[in-house]
């Protein structure tokens, strides 16, 4: 099988998985627009008139097919908190998030791998101290690191505690310079347990990749063991690690939901929180739509590069 | 491994029974003069240990002093009239933080038990049967699970849940927040089970339990889930700390517990904001009380320094 082909059928399954995943939340959106009103003592007309006003005052099976039909023209409905379209909402909220995940996952990525190699290449010296942070850091989940970076930030001043930008109407370098100042929080809090994770399996491939023949056989012509492992084994290791993270990308998506909560951070895991409570029907719906194609492209992105560089994923498909 | 991590649930399953009787205070008893109180320090001295209690020194700005002419014991043995004591000070309704955080394990951690126990029960009865009966059951089975697994699990708790009606009575509320964490458990052990199934079923022992006669039913429990049993044990000590963890995020956005009921997650909800969470640190003490769940459960799944190499003669 070729690459070409190989992605290819990753591309159509993960297009299968978005729309399976965002008909699901639109199912569930459906189901919960019974109490799509917030005055609860307005007469029943005026509260039918407002459930055909929102257009869900049909079966869902008609709902549905509508919903996809929008869909296919990027138009999926008004949100009724907001008064604004589903669209122009999940594209702002979208990148923010996009912005969070990619640097959480540069920053995991940068200080896993070479750490993870330290570990490997001096198990006892350094890499005990590298092994020992990593397990202390793996146990503190997202929650935990953002509320006590939180404190840290509070109680030091070193950082914003929250938000995204100081104040409202910045623009260009000024609104760069600021969003940088509030990004490391939300960024640290994700991305740390994630590095301790990419450390200890950067560390794993890479004792592994040691104990084999080719490493013995290159010590045997005379290389020294550090080139070795940094120039015969590593690469070996590395696709292991790459093939983890599809994995990597549904934790980055859990992470981010409460990392946006804790440090308010405008993501979408935000908006479909604020969605959910404002029962606002399409604004959930399109937020599950938006949430299952990004996991969508991460997963097989993923998927991709590790067939990449793994030519033995692509022999097992055959 | 499975040993050790059947005997850390054990623990955690004694500490969510017992934790109530273990805090000195209960869970909802406030000390009005002590909004806030900073964590007592304990002395230690040839009569024992000892704490000094707090004085309000300023009711505005909720400054406390310790008041050095007096000495207390510690809580479970000084009557509370005598003198409050507070070893993780108090919250912003004057609560014991110590006791909240005990009071809360039970609901935190049997929440994650009573899921964990459900998740195995649940997927190795449906892994066992895709792995047994094959055809369109297997593929479902493994089919739905995936989709499952590459979900984002909180984002699905949150969505779920917020779909449910909102306020429930306490009951409802755990059986829902049970179910939900059971429904998102289950694929992981179903698929690994699913697999130790399958190869087993190769196996000599099985297939003389077939050709004797046995049904297909006594197969599957009697010969082939056994071989499971040390790959439930792991799996169950990695379920462990994503529910609570899943608790503690539903109860501080609000969509877990009832603030009534004292848990990890209500516990944090209450110093969620920054103003408190600054002046009393304190009472973030239920994160800590997680964090050590999870390096418990981490501490456990690690492979020990023995099986590191010794250092190779360079």
């Amino acid at each position: 099988m070729t690459l070409a082909r190989f992605a290819a059928g990753r591309a159509l399954s993960g297009v299968i998985f978005a729309l399976v995943v965002a008909s699901l939340s639109l199912l569930l959106a459906h189901a919960m627009a019974d109490d799509v009103d917030d005055d609860p003592l307005a007469a029943p007309e005026s509260r039918a008139a407002r459930r055909a006003e929102l257009g869900l005052d049909r079966p869902f099976l008609e709902t549905y097919a509508r919903w996809l039909a929008g869909l296919v023209r990027l138009d999926l409905g008004q949100s009724t908190r907001f008064r604004r379209p589903v669209r122009d909402l999940l594209g702002e909220r979208a990148i923010n998030t996009t912005l969070l995940a990619v640097c959480a996952l540069l920053v995991a990525t940068g200080l896993g791998l070479p750490l993870g190699r330290l570990s490997a290449v001096d198990p006892h010296g350094a890499g005990r101290a590298v092994r020992a942070a990593s397990l202390a850091v793996l146990s503190v989940p997202p929650l935990i690191g953002a509320l006590a970076l939180v404190l840290i930030a509070a109680r030091t001043g070193w950082l914003p505690t929250g938000g995204m930008t100081s104040r409202e109407g910045l623009t260009g370098a000024a609104w760069a310079a600021d969003v940088l100042r509030h990004l490391p929080l939300p960024v640290l809090a994700l991305a740390l347990p994630m590095a301790a994770t990419i450390e200890r399996l950067q560390a794993r491939a890479l004792l592994d990749a040691i104990g084999r023949p080719f490493v013995a056989a290159s010590r045997a012509r005379g290389l020294d063991a550090d080139a070795a492992a940094r120039v015969h084994a590593w690469p070996v290791s590395l696709a292991p690690v790459i093939g983890t993270y599809g994995v990597l990308v549904g934790a980055l998506f859990s992470g981010s939901f409460i990392v946006e909560i804790v440090t308010a951070w405008p993501g979408l895991g935000r908006l479909m929180f604020d969605a959910l409570g404002a029962r606002d029907t399409w604004l959930v719906a399109g937020c599950g739509a938006a949430g299952a194609v990004a996991l969508a492209i991460g997963t097989t992105a993923a998927d991709v590069v590790h067939a990449a560089v793994d030519p033995r994923v692509l022999e097992a498909q055959r | 491994m499975s040993r050790r991590s059947l005997r850390l649930l054990g623990i955690l399953a004694v500490i969510a029974a017992l934790s109530p009787w273990l805090a000195p205070y209960g869970a909802v008893q406030r000390f009005d003069d002590l909004l806030f109180a900073p964590p007592m320090p304990v002395h230690v001295d040839g009569g024992g240990l000892y704490t000094h209690p707090l004085r309000l020194l300023d009711r505005l700005e909720l400054r406390f002093g310790a008041d050095t002419t007096r000495r207390t014991g510690l809580p479970w043995t000084t009557p509370v009239e005598v003198a409050p004591v507070l070893l993780l000070g108090a919250d912003g309704l004057g609560r014991d933080v110590l006791s909240r955080v005990l009071h809360g394990a039970r609901a935190s951690l049997g929440l994650a038990l009573i899921a964990t126990i459900g998740s195995l029960v649940a997927g190795s009865l449906l892994g066992a049967w895709a792995g047994a009966a094959g055809g369109l059951v297997e593929r479902a089975v493994l089919r739905v699970g995936d989709l499952l697994i590459v979900l984002p699990m909180l984002y699905v708790i949150v969505a779920i849940r917020a779909a449910l009606p909102l306020v429930l009575p306490l009951p409802a509320v755990t059986t829902v927040l049970a179910v939900i964490f059971i429904a998102l458990g289950w694929p992981r052990i179903a698929r690994g089970v699913w697999a130790i199934v399958r190869i087993e079923a190769q196996e000599e022992h099985a297939l003389a339990a077939v050709a004797a006669g046995a049904t297909r039913w006594r197969v599957v429990t009697r010969h082939l889930l056994p071989a499971c049993s040390g790959y439930l044990a792991v799996q169950a000590a990695l379920l462990v700390p994503g529910f609570v963890l899943a608790e503690a995020t539903l109860s501080y956005v609000g969509l877990g517990f009832p603030d009534s009921v004292p848990s990890w997650g209500t516990a944090l909800s209450e110093s969620a904001n920054v103003g408190a969470m600054t002046r009393a640190p304190w009472t973030l003490a239920p994160a800590a009380a997680i964090f050590l769940v999870v390096l418990a459960t981490n501490l456990l799944l690690e492979p020990s320094d023995a099986d590191v190499p010794p250092p190779s003669t360079r």
